[in-house]
């Protein structure tokens, strides 16, 4: 029977590792995302400021050339712009945004659904410069993210074989 | 059609009875009744779809109806759409032509922008091919296409007929052979270009630049592209005539249009540069009435009935 509490224990053990591993994996990602992001943003100021496309075609082009979910969420954006649905460009970009649910987290998401008051306007100076200023406020989170991530891995690590530890000793 | 309306408007606009293309124009003006004009007439338009004279009936355009047509008919995007805004008019998928008006935004004396439109004019394309057919054969001297110069009135129907003669020369006609034209669209009413691309019909063998001013786009056209004809509407002053003759002079033939009724309105236009065929439109019966062609020295090769 001890073998099989040896057993148990390391079932706990590592299962515990990994939600505390994941939880790493997730800030990992979140910061791949916002990354993509910018690449999206540098995209839609390029076709936008020096080509001067139409949105529905903006989009379209910037879906092709980002990976899952950027991709994903600018391939409904053209499809929304192109169904023309709403009376405004704004209401579809936030449309849009809330459609993608928890593939952002809350704050990006908020600050990704800010951008869509700017989109499309007239006045394409303006429009550049709100990328911009959202291009710079995500570079600053990832900044501090970066900065933040190494301890706070260690942390879910230490925590989650912490918890794991106690787990073994209630149970078994 | 009907998308680039307003929620509320498109609702009269779906309950129409009558067929799209007798409508010619959609008038909408801020706080005014909305007019369509068909068969050479004005019409108010009722919440019913049905059109009527009464202007009470009338469905009222608002200033949002305006605003949300506006953001449709650039798909959201009014920066795109900018240079157009600034010329006065937008040209929309299937070659329809939309007027802007409302409070311009000026530096310098020239429009930079309008900034609050208030009304939109909507001009629905009807593209007649075929108008040129029973003439096409009088535009070809020995195998070769002629010089050619359209002389109409106002609203003679001249744009019309130099489409349909640039189809013809494209494609090919009653035996002549299809040639490559360079069709240069400086207003956009000839090809009407969405994005680009001609929304009209203008032939597989046209190359269109739109949106550019003509004696430059000419030059570039002939360099780039190796045309047989070189077609393009409004021959106007000094600049335009030393683009003609740059193209004469390059080995295209040359395909445009003039505001006139007789041949001495020709002669005072033109100068010295004599076009091989001249073919005359007499607005004032009908738009597209062919009245008369005349050939280099006068000679009439054809006359209406």
């Amino acid at each position: 029977m001890w073998w099989m509490k040896c057993i148990g224990s390391l079932l706990i053990l590592a299962g515990c590792g990994f939600l505390g591993w994941e939880k790493g994996a997730m800030l990992r990602r979140r910061i791949w995302l916002l990354r993509e992001m910018i690449q999206s943003l540098i995209l839609f100021k390029s076709l936008t400021g020096t080509y001067r496309l139409p949105l529905n075609v903006v989009f379209l082009r910037i879906s092709s050339q980002m990976k899952l979910p950027m991709a994903d969420f600018y391939r409904k954006l053209a499809g929304h712009f192109e169904q023309q649905e709403q009376p405004e460009g704004a209401l579809l970009w936030q449309q849009t945004v809330e459609e993608m649910g928890d593939v952002f987290e809350r704050e990006d998401r908020e600050l990704f659904r800010r951008l869509g008051d700017f989109i499309g306007i007239q006045d394409v100076v303006i429009q550049a410069a709100a990328v911009e200023d959202c291009i710079q406020e995500l570079r600053e989170r990832i900044s501090l993210m970066e900065s933040e991530r190494p301890d706070k891995e260690k942390v879910y690590q230490v925590l989650s074989l912490t918890i794991g530890g106690f787990l073994v000793l209630l149970l078994i | 059609m009907e998308n680039i309306l307003s929620i509320r408007l498109r609702r009269s606009f779906s309950k129409l009875r009558e067929s799209w293309d007798e409508i010619q124009e959609i008038r909408l003006r801020s706080r005014q009744p909305l007019i369509v004009c068909r068969g050479g007439k004005e019409w108010f338009l009722d919440e019913t779809g049905t059109f009527c004279r009464d202007e009470t009936r009338a469905v009222r355009v608002l200033a949002e109806d305006i605003q949300e047509s506006m953001a449709y008919i650039c798909q959201y995007s009014l920066y795109a759409y900018e240079d157009e805004i600034r010329r006065g008019f937008i040209t929309v998928r299937g070659g329809h032509r939309i007027g802007v008006a409302g409070q311009a935004a000026v530096e310098q004396g020239k429009i930079k922008s309008i900034s609050c439109v208030s009304s939109l004019n909507i001009r629905i394309s009807h593209q007649i091919k075929g108008c040129g057919m029973p003439f096409f054969s009088y535009l070809w001297q020995e195998e070769n296409p002629c010089h050619t110069l359209i002389v109409s009135p106002p609203g003679g129907g001249k744009t019309t007929l130099l489409r349909d003669f640039i189809r013809l020369f494209s494609n090919g006609f009653s035996g002549y052979p299809g040639v490559s034209v360079a069709l240069i669209d400086e207003r956009s009413e000839v090809g009407a270009c969405h994005m680009g691309i001609p929304q009209n019909d203008v032939g597989i063998r046209t190359d269109v630049m739109a949106n550019c001013p003509k004696a430059a786009a000419i030059e570039m056209m002939v360099r780039a592209m190796g045309p047989r004809v070189v077609a393009f509407d409004e021959l106007g002053g000094k600049e335009d005539l030393d683009a003609v003759n740059y193209a004469v002079h390059s080995g295209c033939r040359v395909l445009t249009t003039i505001h006139g009724s007789r041949p001495e309105d020709v002669k005072q236009r033109c100068g010295k540069f004599l076009f091989d065929r001249y073919v005359f439109l007499d607005g004032w019966q009908r738009a597209g009435h062919v009245c008369q062609i005349l050939d280099r020295a006068g000679r009439i090769l054809y006359k209406a009935v």
